[in-house]
């Protein structure tokens, strides 16, 4: 109990790195989608070398351990171009961007391939333009198929940010280690860190729970 | 509102709908033989033949689902080439009715009807609704408009997809098997609206097994095997004296 108390009072203290971490993944997330969305089009392009060439791009990204991809964008990539130092919140950034759109890719790509057979050729042959048809026809359609996969990829690199640790981002993570460093408690912050990262993770969770419902609503299916 | 299927007075627009040496492959697989075809404004012709003869590829031609990749097709006046304008030109003026309805389960039936009036010709939505209603109403079905495609029965949905197509005013419709994937106490209800558009004056080519539409409403049945017309002519001498010998194991197989 004490523990617990001491853990909730550690809480103000890693607001700083609470918000890190928010930013770092919110603008992840989203980039990440972009980018899946990319590749998605990309894959269904017909033309060979694009296709082979994000199809290497998601193997690889799926293969690789974030925290290979993190240092080598830190302290690799500036080595081979001689960038000097980078910024380690945009490392962050990028590298969980360009891991995430591996994944909602594919998160994308089976929504896609759960479609009802024939909406394609429906909207085709009621004369829609390819945009009206992905806009009106099959992204409504995708959407909800795809949200709680996708709220579970973002909760994916939620969990996988607090390897920006290691180079130097003050995450929420580093942050409550920072806090134990100065008051020597070692089980306060991380609890503290604990309870923040189930709270963010959870309302995810919600939300596209709660967005699935609203998405669909209405459509007995 | 008849302007859908009013027979246009001009004479170069006598022809709806013109197939010329049109053939197509699968890879290595001919499964269109210079198919030579005219339909003419307010005709209605009924495709017979052998699963895989090619009868569906031929009609998704006309509307550029499917590519043909020899020979020339032309839709009211308009060639079918790469030129997307004339695509799209021609898919607005060209209806479809699908085996599997292909409805948006997403849209309310009034919204599948409007959809594509609104997005595509720009009409008003009242307007549009206004129309939808209509055409609802015409395949009797009216009174469901504010429904999902889930929440009806398939002869229902067919129903819908017949009036979603109307609703563009279609100057030519296909149908690729309407009634192939219904249980058999919906395939009525959906010919009934057929029959109807038959006797308003819309041109069609459809592709069925239904010989008993075929001897109501069509003025020439075409019968295709293997990629080729092999004949055509009209209901009553078609069934009842077929000339060539595919014909005639066709029709003893399927007519009882």
């Amino acid at each position: 109990m004490k523990y617990i108390v001491k853990g909730i009072e550690t809480v103000p203290l890693l607001l700083d790195g609470l918000v890190t971490t928010l930013l770092i993944c919110g603008l992840a997330s989203v980039l990440a989608l972009a980018g899946a969305i990319l590749i998605v089009a990309a894959r269904r392009s017909g033309k060979r070398l694009l296709v082979w060439s994000v199809t290497v791009y998601v193997t690889l990204m799926r293969g690789l351990p974030i925290v290979i991809l993190v240092f080598l964008l830190y302290f690799g990539m500036p080595a081979l171009l001689d960038l000097g130092r980078v910024s380690a919140f945009w490392v962050g950034v990028i590298a969980l961007a360009m891991n995430g759109a591996a994944f909602q890719s594919e998160v994308l790509r089976g929504a896609i391939a759960r479609l009802p057979k024939g909406q394609t050729e429906g909207g085709y042959a009621l004369g829609l333009s390819k945009y009206q048809l992905w806009r009106l026809v099959l992204t409504p359609q995708i959407l909800p198929i795809a949200l709680p996969a996708l709220a579970g990829e973002v909760g994916f690199l939620i969990k996988a940010s607090p390897v920006l640790s290691l180079i130097t981002v003050v995450d929420l993570t580093r942050r409550s280690q920072q806090v134990t460093m100065q008051t020597f408690d070692p089980l306060g912050p991380l609890l503290a860190a604990c309870v923040l990262y189930f709270i963010l993770i959870g309302s995810i969770a919600w939300a596209s729970r709660y967005l699935e419902g609203r998405l669909t609503v209405g459509r007995a299916r | 509102m008849q302007s859908a299927t009013q027979q246009p007075e001009s004479k170069a627009h006598d022809i709806a709908v013109s197939l010329c040496q049109v053939s197509k492959w699968f890879g290595a697989f001919k499964v269109l033989q210079d198919i030579n075809l005219e339909v003419r404004t307010g005709e209605r012709i009924v495709i017979a033949g052998p699963s895989g003869s090619g009868k569906s590829t031929m009609i998704r031609c006309i509307n550029w689902l499917e590519r043909h990749q020899k020979g020339k097709i032309v839709v009211d006046g308009i060639e079918l080439t790469d030129n997307n304008k004339n695509v799209d030109a021609v898919r607005r003026d060209v209806g479809m009715v699908f085996q599997h309805f292909n409805l948006f389960p997403h849209l309310t039936i009034i919204e599948n009807c409007t959809l594509a009036p609104m997005w595509v010709k720009k009409v008003p939505q009242s307007l549009a609704r206004d129309t939808a209603l209509e055409y609802l109403e015409k395949v009797r079905i009216a009174d469901q408009a504010h429904k999902y495609p889930s929440q009806l029965s398939g002869g229902q949905q067919q129903r819908v997809a017949i009036a979603r197509a109307l609703c563009m005013k279609p100057k030519v419709l296909l149908f690729d098997e309407p009634t192939s994937a219904l249980d058999p106490e919906m395939v009525r209800e959906v010919l009934d609206s057929m029959v109807q558009l038959a006797k308003d004056g819309m041109t069609m080519l459809c592709v069925t097994h239904e010989m008993g539409f075929a001897r109501q409403v069509a003025d020439r049945v075409i019968f295709m095997d293997r990629g080729e017309i092999i004949e055509e002519n009209a209901p009553t001498e078609f069934f009842a004296n077929p000339q060539h010998e595919r014909t005639k194991a066709f029709l003893s197989q399927i007519v009882h």
